[in-house]
C-alpha cells in the first residue's frame, strides 16, 4: 500500500513534469555557406571567421525554446560581422541557469566588448546577468521580453535596446510599457535610421516595435500557445530585428570611437 | 494535433504501466533515483554536464537476475525526455548489482515529439540496507541517441556516466 503510494506521487510529480516540459522544435532551414557554426553542449556559435574574437554578441534563447530556433535571426546578425553565441540551457530553461553567462565570458577570452540579449525568459536571464556583472557588458538587447522589479537596472551606465511587436500577447505593450521604469530612460523610435544619430554612450533604452509581427517569430519555431497572430512573415520580422540590433551594436561601438 | 494526441496516449500508457504493474505484480523493489549525467562523448570525446534525471523503477526476480522496468525522466541535449526502461541486473553478493537496461521514448517538443533511445550498463553499490528502506549509489555507461534530431543540430547523440543516489522500498 505504502509503495503504491509512492508510486503513485512520483506518476503525478513525472506527468506534471512531463505536460509542461515541452519545448518548441525549430522550424528546418540551411545555414548560409559563408558562416562558421560550431556546436558544443554549452554553446552555439556563429561568426564570418573560424575564431570568435573582439566583439560578440550573447543571446539566451526564450523559455522552452530550443536554441537552434534562433540560428537563423542570428546567422544574420553574425553576417554583419558580429560574432553571435547562443548559450544552451538545461531543460530549454534559462531561468534554471541563470549563471550560464559567466561559462560562456570564460570560454571566449579573446572577446573583449560583450552585449547580450535574451528573447522572453532569455531577457530575463539577460537582465540578470547585467545586474551581477554590469561591467562585463557594453549593451543589452531585449526581444519580447520586460524586468520585473527584481531585475530593475534603471541604474546602468550603459544602453538598452528593447524590440517589442504589435501583435505579442506574451509580453503585451502595456506590459512593457508598465515596466519601463526599471530600464534606463525611455526613447521611442518609429525608424531604424534614427538609431544612427542617437548618442547611445548616454545611458537610455531605444524602444522599437515590430508592426505586425509576434512573439513567436522572434525565433523560427512556428506559432506558442497563447501569442497573437502575426500580419507579417518571419522573415520580414527577422529582418527588422537584425537591423535593430546591428545598428544599435555599431551605434555603440561608432560612439565609443 | 495528430501527434500531441499519440504523445498523450504514449505517456498515460507509461504512466499506467507504472501504477497498474506495481499494483497486480508481488513487488520485490521499488527504486527513486536522482541521477547526473557526467558527459563524456558527442561527437567527439569532451567532459560536460549532461543533464539530471529522475527515475523510478520496479524490479522482480526471476531465476536469480532481477528484471527492472521503469520510467525516466531527464534533463539532456535536446532538451527534456522521457523513457521506460527494462533491464536486467545480476547480484554480487548484497550489496552490489551488475546490469544492462535499454530505455525509448519521446523527446519532449512542440508540435511533436521525437522518439529516443538509450543503450547502457549500470551498477550500483548499496551502503545502507535496512528491512523498509536501502539507499546506494549508482554508475552507469549510458548511449543515448535522438536520430531526428539531427535534422536540426549536431549533437543527436551522446556517451554519458550517469552517476545516481537511490532510495530502495
Amino acid at each position: 500500500m505504502k509503495l503504491k503510494k509512492i508510486v503513485t506521487v512520483f506518476s503525478v510529480l513525472a506527468l506534471i513534469l512531463i505536460s509542461y516540459s515541452c519545448s518548441y522544435l525549430p522550424t528546418e532551414s540551411d545555414l548560409s555557406e559563408s558562416i562558421y557554426y560550431h556546436e558544443t553542449p554549452d554553446y552555439i556559435s556563429l561568426s564570418l571567421d573560424e575564431n570568435v574574437n573582439d566583439l560578440a554578441f550573447m543571446f539566451l534563447p526564450g523559455g522552452l525554446v530550443d536554441p537552434h530556433a534562433y540560428v537563423s535571426l542570428m546567422e544574420k546578425i553574425a553576417l554583419d560581422s558580429i560574432n553571435v553565441i547562443i548559450p544552451k540551457l538545461k531543460a530549454n530553461l534559462a531561468i534554471l541557469e541563470l549563471s550560464k553567462y559567466k561559462s560562456i565570458l570564460d570560454a571566449f577570452p579573446e572577446v573583449n566588448t560583450w552585449y547580450v540579449g535574451g528573447h522572453s525568459l532569455g531577457g530575463i536571464a539577460a537582465l540578470s546577468a547585467v545586474g551581477e556583472s554590469p561591467e562585463q557588458f557594453n549593451g543589452l538587447i531585449l526581444l519580447g521580453t520586460y524586468p520585473s522589479e527584481s531585475f530593475a537596472i534603471s541604474d546602468w551606465d550603459r544602453s538598452v535596446l528593447s524590440i517589442y511587436a504589435e501583435n505579442d500577447s506574451l509580453s503585451t505593450l502595456a506590459e512593457i510599457a508598465a515596466a519601463s521604469s526599471y530600464l534606463p530612460g525611455a526613447t521611442y523610435i518609429l525608424d531604424l535610421n534614427e538609431i544612427d544619430t542617437i548618442d547611445v554612450l548616454t545611458p537610455r533604452t531605444l524602444y522599437y516595435e515590430i508592426m505586425g509581427g509576434n512573439h513567436s517569430q522572434f525565433g523560427d519555431y512556428g506559432y506558442q500557445n497563447g501569442d497573437g497572430v502575426a500580419t507579417i512573415s518571419v522573415d520580414e520580422q527577422h529582418e527588422q530585428i537584425c537591423t535593430a540590433i546591428t545598428k544599435f551594436i555599431n551605434a555603440n561601438e561608432n560612439d565609443e570611437d | 494535433m495528430k501527434m500531441t494526441k499519440i504523445r498523450s496516449i504514449i505517456v498515460g500508457c507509461l504512466v499506467f504501466l507504472l501504477i497498474g504493474g506495481t499494483s497486480f505484480l508481488q513487488a520485490q523493489d521499488i527504486r527513486i533515483s536522482l541521477k547526473y549525467a557526467q558527459g563524456v562523448y558527442h561527437n567527439s570525446w569532451d567532459l560536460y554536464n549532461g543533464g539530471a534525471e529522475l527515475s523510478a523503477n520496479y524490479s522482480f526476480l526471476v531465476n536469480k537476475v532481477k528484471i527492472n522496468t521503469g520510467i525516466d525522466y531527464r534533463t539532456i541535449q535536446w532538451g527534456n525526455q522521457v523513457t521506460a526502461s527494462v533491464g536486467v541486473t545480476k547480484s554480487l553478493g548484497s550489496r552490489i548489482e551488475l546490469g544492462a537496461e535499454i530505455q525509448n521514448g519521446l523527446a519532449l517538443f512542440h508540435p511533436q515529439s521525437l522518439y529516443v533511445f538509450s543503450l547502457g550498463l549500470k551498477s550500483s553499490y548499496e551502503f545502507l540496507q535496512n528491512e523498509k528502506l536501502s539507499m546506494g549509489v549508482s554508475l552507469e555507461l549510458r548511449y543515448s541517441q535522438c536520430p531526428a534530431y539531427k535534422n536540426y543540430g549536431p549533437i543527436f547523440h551522446v556517451t554519458e556516466l550517469p552517476l545516481g543516489i537511490y532510495v530502495k522500498f
